[in-house]
């Protein structure tokens, strides 16, 4: 049987990370698993070869982020995005899980590149050149699509007063 | 809160991780030598049927194709599956026949083995049987295949729906319906625990519900392991 001791190390310290960006990207922590897994299944298959590359985290997401492109296109799996997402005021005891939810929902709203892009660069904090690595494409068009994915959030997040007092100013 | 800060909130509470790194290993391993074994029978099927058509389309000096000289046996054998393929496809042809007329599975129906698409089968085949009973067109097509890994079906839209469910066996059921009105096409799929995946589809009419159709691809007949 073959020595995976340095596979499973780097998996299993990565492992919670990757699973965090497949959330933010699929909206779902059972999708998330499952793409996290399929992702890491690919890893192994191709563990001797990836092993040798300077920047494996990078090729990592690139993988992940792939994998979660991929299940989007099957049939079963297509999205179908509702146009309006409900933002209404709540009590500051709520607050924390509703700012959740609000992002969530109108991460789903972003079409996918989109979508990717702001995880990437503002969860996982990559720069510009190491997004679009992970993407494949060009640093132009990165900015292009954080720049429209920005603005959709910004119209989109409308801010939530804490209090009566505050939300009657 | 800025959107980072947002974006870690919304990440900070995961629930357990659903994965299993021995199960994973497992399963790339079983794929693994599921993938030798079809490149290895692949690699020497395509040596034979090169140097079978080689024999048969070489030409003669002066351009003239090859005849066996009177009273010769041919020597090209006719193209065919392997016989193992062969063994198979006959098996399951027997389980065909053994169904009751509620499928309407006309007399000269046989499994063919065919080319699967998309690598959908682990080894490049499926055996597939097809008939029309009552205008509707059935298929069965059974092919090894691993359990998805994904343990949710649909995301159920306007025209489709999509449900999974797990057998006390630990076997995998899908059924989809697609389309609405007389014409839907159905589909049900059991994924078994010893690689082989069965397929039904009924298209184009309302005939067959998709409990039948599911209790169709239950059968322990489709097999493909022995």
């Amino acid at each position: 049987m073959p020595d995976d001791s340095d596979f499973r190390e780097y998996v299993t310290g990565r492992l919670d990370q990757l699973r965090r960006t497949a959330y933010l990207l699929c909206g779902d922590w059972h999708a998330a698993d499952d793409v996290t897994s399929t992702a890491v299944m690919k890893l192994m298959r191709h563990w001797r070869r990836i092993r040798e590359l300077e920047n494996i985290d990078s090729y990592v997401r690139q993988v992940l982020l792939r994998t979660w492109l991929d299940e989007r296109r099957r049939p079963w799996r297509r999205e179908w995005a509702t146009a309006v997402l409900p933002v209404r005021a709540v009590a500051a005891a709520d607050r924390v899980v509703d700012e959740r939810l609000a992002i969530m929902g109108h991460l789903a709203a972003l079409p996918a590149r989109r979508r990717a892009v702001i995880v990437l660069r503002f969860y996982d904090d990559l720069s510009v050149e190491e997004t679009a690595a992970v993407l494949g494409c060009s640093t132009g068009t990165v900015k292009s699509q954080t720049s429209r994915a920005l603005d959709t959030l910004r119209a989109a997040l409308v801010p939530v007063p804490e209090t009566a007092e505050e939300a009657a100013r | 809160m800025n959107l980072q800060e947002m974006l870690k909130t919304a990440v900070a509470d995961p629930p357990p991780p659903a994965i299993d790194l021995d199960d994973l290993t497992r399963r790339v391993r079983r794929r693994q030598v599921s993938t030798r074994w079809a490149v290895g029978t692949g690699g020497l099927g395509l040596a034979v049927a090169m140097a079978v058509a080689a024999v048969g389309l070489a030409p003669l000096d002066g351009g003239a194709p090859w005849q066996p000289e009177s009273g010769a046996t041919q020597l090209v054998p006719p193209v065919s599956a392997d016989p193992r393929q062969e063994l198979l496809a006959a098996r399951l042809t027997a389980q065909l026949r053994e169904l009751g007329p509620e499928f309407g599975v006309p007399a000269g129906t046989v499994f063919t083995v065919e080319r699967g698409e998309w690598g959908a089968a682990t080894d490049g085949y499926w055996y597939v049987a097809r008939w029309s009973s009552g205008g509707v067109q059935l298929a069965i097509i059974v092919r090894r295949a691993l359990i998805p890994l994904e343990d949710g079906c649909a995301k159920n839209g306007p025209d489709m729906s999509c449900e999974r469910t797990e057998g006390a066996d630990g076997s995998v059921n899908y059924v989809v319906t697609e389309g609405a009105g007389a014409a839907p096409s159905r589909q049900a799929e059991n994924y078994r625990l010893d690689d082989t995946a069965v397929m039904v589809t009924a298209a184009g009419g309302t005939a067959f519900t998709v409990e039948q159709l599911l209790t169709l691809a239950q059968l322990p007949g489709w097999s493909l392991v022995g």
